[in-house]
């Protein structure tokens, strides 16, 4: 909390007080900052004068600190009615808060997928400072478009408001927000159109309703460039609160905002200094500089999510991540001579960033150095060498880290896939379970679908990684984006155990190194040291993950031909007939 | 006092510009009534800021050098100030209707015109990448000429900009497209400004003289042929990758500033690089795009080309913001990029 935004006419002062302060030009931060001698010299009063300046200060500026037990009853009283499922923050196994029961949901914001809202904990939290990272066309600020939107609906949400997006390198892009706006509209607030005599008219009357809506929530999602840091500094500290105060007051007729978007915060920071002649590898000053920046952002991103309890949602981008020199099994080359090559995010044989698989154990990385605490925050994983930017700063400034990954496999989705399995046990393949939600209910009623797949092409599966969050574990699900929004496939939610990862990591390259030193004997000619080491390392190789019908095929580029002739399940369940050439 | 620098608000001056015929702009006088002193306002008012709008979109640090504005004061008129003004956050409603108004340039095929919403966009940054042979300089040849056609007619009423890096440019091809469209070849080809970049900061510094002519008439698109391939020589090695990179950003992030200043449609071509360490998945012959992350970020739509029957290629949209991802196929023909032979039975 900055001091200067306890001026001092705001505390309850004796006149004297202020008049003396007022005549020394001091600021709030002065009087406390400054040594009582000199503080009493620029005053010219006495000593205690001035430590009854200073205590009469202190006192106006000192939050008051409240008990534990207060905020519970608090937040627990938002909540009305017995379903209370063990307490804010405390994640159940399969803890969704049920959806409909609007007044349950206290500060949380759903993101509209119950999946997304499982792996975040029930979705996104007002009053903190999320970030959504990933490579590009990974889906980020997709997703911030469809988080602008629920943000607004009361079925969503205990206190809708619209949002502000703040972009850096482009424009908004209002037509997805529109398709967006529509499919939203249609699935989470379905409005019962009453039959009428002639379909036209109903049809355009409806058509006139729809679009009056989606404009409707369209209104309500501002948006403004900021081209450097600078701008985005005058922005957080003067323009917004400015604008977030007009629209929370009570004579406001507009709704208040709930979600700030900043798309993306990389492009600010990364871009260098514009003044630059030429651009060079950052230093350590400006590496300082940088951070200095980060921080003082991220507190004033923090002090409005607080203040005007909003959803902050900061989009980051990524950096590949190398393998140290020296590292892994395979022969690195010389540093010097070769052009380097980043991982790319399909290998699978890297061994984990910071671990050298070298013979003995002392030669491991120390602990403390950047690339081996980062594997716990930065995003990176298994699957993908890729880490998010900004460093460790910013790693800490945010409360919870999402990243976005495109997965590389493409599935046949079907309506089904998307909605979470009634029964307990897998959906067999190949069957397709009775659709739950029928097109058409009681006579004249429709209720409107909204989901929508696109049942031709395969669509591209994702993953969205919750790397770390104060509320729920470390977690990933799989989703697609379709024409509808974005999607959950609910039979992949899965919780990360980091610590049982790293272990099997060491289990495994412990084996590995055993497994050397079996290949140096036998080559020398002397028996093996442990005889059992062989067959176990066969059946671990047989062990992979089964990934079912899905084909690999990150952009698509597998040809017409083969689409056509692939089928969903042996037992002829979903085919495709034989004949249909689908147009490319 | 508010000039482009000191504007924190980049691209938000029409918005401003519109609120403000509403409500004549208020006087520096005004912020009395919020507790600013008058010897402030006055002091305000000599350094040049006259009006209340004048000194709400003034960053921090130039308020501070007036005299006499310490830090504390600077912090408090801004904040007064911001509340008096309407800080320029438009609707999403109306940005959508300014999109309606974009120029589309149309890139001479049907399909590929219909995939991407009508044609190359005007004001953003469309990357092209494949292999050699996939028909990426085509389409920049066929591009600067349909860049100058009528906006009727699909183009983008402009001069074109050509900056080429590895000598791919063939004013022949353009006569060509020029005679398909009833154009005065002359005329077309006194229309595109060429040059020819020999390394990366030569190619960083034709960006000046390009705002510069820019500003002068009117241009509609700048073409960057190829925009990566200077790089992979002038930097090797691991060790100067970062360097690479942030020349790459500075380079983008000049162009960006181009396309938003001027309304230009940016079409840069970019190279790839094979995987040869595929793992476990891997297709095979897996081509990757180079440029690394900085290159991905930049550019607002990537489209994938890759190599069809005969003269056919195929083109996918990889990243957009707004369009689903869609192939379609166009066909290199004598006359530019036009349709396949069998759609057009």
């Amino acid at each position: 909390m900055s001091l200067t935004s306890f001026p001092l006419e705001s505390l309850a002062l004796p006149k004297e007080m202020i008049d003396a302060a007022n005549r020394a030009n001091l600021s709030t931060s002065s009087i406390l900052l400054t040594p009582l001698p000199k503080l009493a010299d620029t005053l010219r009063c006495k000593i205690p004068f001035a430590q009854s300046l200073v205590r009469e200060v202190s006192k106006g500026v000192v939050p008051i600190p409240r008990r534990l037990d207060e905020v519970y009853e608090e937040e627990s009283g938002e909540r009305s009615g017995q379903q209370r499922q063990g307490g804010d923050g405390v994640l159940l196994e399969g803890g969704v808060r049920e959806k409909g029961k609007v007044s349950d949901r206290g500060k949380w914001m759903s993101t509209g997928d119950e999946g997304m809202d499982r792996c975040l904990g029930g979705g996104l939290r007002r009053g903190c400072l999320y970030e959504i990272t990933g490579e590009s066309a990974a889906g980020k600020s997709h997703l911030a478009l469809t988080l602008a939107l629920s943000s607004q609906l009361p079925s969503l949400t205990s206190s809708p408001g619209g949002s502000l997006i703040l972009t850096s390198e482009r424009e908004l892009s209002t037509d997805r927000l529109v398709q967006l706006a529509k499919s939203l509209l249609a699935t989470h607030e379905p409005v019962p159109i009453p039959t009428a005599a002639d379909a036209d008219v109903v049809g355009y009357a409806e058509e006139q309703r729809v679009n009056r809506r989606v404009k409707g929530l369209l209104d309500n999602v501002l948006t403004n460039r900021v081209g450097d840091v600078d701008a985005l500094e005058h922005a957080l500290n003067y323009a917004i609160p400015a604008m977030l105060e007009k629209r929370s007051s009570s004579s406001s007729t507009v709704k208040p905002i709930r979600l700030i978007v900043l798309d993306s915060i990389t492009a600010l920071f990364r871009g260098g200094s514009n003044n630059d002649d030429k651009p060079t590898a950052p230093s350590s000053l400006s590496l300082t500089e940088r951070s200095k920046r980060l921080c003082s952002v991220a507190d004033q991103l923090k002090l409005l999510a607080v203040k005007f309890d909003l959803v902050i949602l900061v989009i980051n981008q990524v950096s590949d991540v190398f393998t140290r020199q020296g590292q892994g099994r395979q022969s690195t080359p010389t540093p010097t001579s070769s052009i380097p090559m980043p991982s790319s995010s399909f290998t699978q044989t890297q061994p984990f960033v910071g671990y050298s698989t070298t013979a003995t154990e002392m030669e491991r990385d120390p602990p403390m150095i950047y690339s081996s605490q980062a594997r716990w925050f930065s995003g990176q994983s298994d699957n993908l060498n890729k880490e998010a930017s900004l460093g460790i700063v910013w790693a800490n400034a945010i409360n919870v880290r999402i990243m976005l990954s495109r997965t590389g496999r493409r599935r046949l989705l079907h309506q089904d896939d998307l909605r979470p399995s009634t029964s307990t046990k897998k959906r067999k393949r190949g069957v397709i379970a009775p659709s739950p939600m029928p097109s058409a209910t009681q006579e004249g009623v429709t209720l409107g679908l909204g989901v929508e797949v696109d049942d031709i092409k395969p669509t591209l599966i994702r993953k969205m990684h919750v790397v770390f969050s104060p509320f729920s574990p470390s977690s990933t699900i799989d989703y697609a984006i379709t024409p509808s929004g974005v999607h959950s496939l609910p039979e992949s939610y899965k919780v990360l155990d980091v610590t049982e990862t790293v272990r099997k990591r060491r289990e495994g390259e412990r084996k590995e190194r055993e497994k050397e030193r079996e290949d140096q004997r036998r080559q020398i000619g002397l028996a093996p040291l442990h005889p059992q080491t062989q067959s176990q390392s066969q059946e671990e190789q047989e062990e992979g993950e089964e990934f079912g019908d899905e084909v690999f095929d990150e952009f698509g580029e597998l040809p017409a031909e083969f689409w056509e002739e692939y089928q969903l399940g042996e037992e002829g369940g979903v085919e495709r007939p034989v004949g249909e050439v689908p147009s490319a | 006092m508010v000039t482009q620098e000191n504007d924190p608000f980049v691209g938000g001056e029409g918005e401003e510009a519109d609120e403000f015929e509403l409500m004549a702009p208020l006087l520096v006088a005004k912020l009395q009534e919020s507790g600013i002193s008058a010897q402030d306002t006055k002091k305000l008012a000599d350094a040049g800021y006259h009006t209340v709008e004048a000194v709400a979109f003034t960053p921090k640090k130039t308020l501070c050098t007036i005299k006499g504005i310490s830090e504390q004061k600077a912090d408090k008129i801004l904040m007064e100030a911001c509340k008096m003004v309407p800080m320029g956050f438009t609707t999403a409603t109306e940005i959508h209707s300014r999109r309606s108004e974009l120029v589309h340039i149309t890139t001479g095929s049907t399909g590929l015109d219909t995939i991407l919403g009508g044609g190359i966009e005007t004001g953003a940054i469309t990357e092209l990448y494949g292999e050699f042979r996939t028909g990426k300089s085509q389409i920049c040849h066929t591009l600067a000429v349909t860049c100058q056609l009528p906006v009727s007619m699909g183009g983008g009423e402009g001069k074109c900009l050509y900056i080429d890096t590895e000598g791919t440019f063939r004013p022949v091809r353009m006569l060509a497209v020029a005679e398909r469209f009833g154009l005065n070849g002359e005329e077309v080809l006194d229309n595109i400004a060429y040059a020819r970049a020999y390394n990366a900061d030569h190619q960083l510094q034709l960006l000046v003289q390009a705002s510069a002519m820019m500003a002068e008439s009117r241009f509609s698109l700048l073409i960057v042929d190829s925009c990566t391939s200077l790089y992979r020589t002038d930097f090797s090695g691991r060790g100067e990758l970062s360097a690479r990179q942030m020349h790459l950003a500075k380079f983008l992030r000049t162009l960006m500033r181009l396309a938003d200043e001027f309304g230009v449609a940016v079409v840069v071509t970019n190279q790839v690089v094979a995987q040869v360490d595929g793992g476990q998945f891997a297709v095979a012959d897996a081509k990757k795009p180079i440029g690394g992350n900085i290159m991905a970020h930049a550019s607002t739509t990537r489209l994938n080309l890759r190599k069809g029957r005969g003269t056919s290629r195929v083109c996918k949209i990889v990243d957009s913001p707004c369009l689903p991802e869609a192939e379609a196929i166009f066909a290199i023909n004598a006359n530019g990029i036009g349709d396949p032979e069998e759609l057009k039975e």
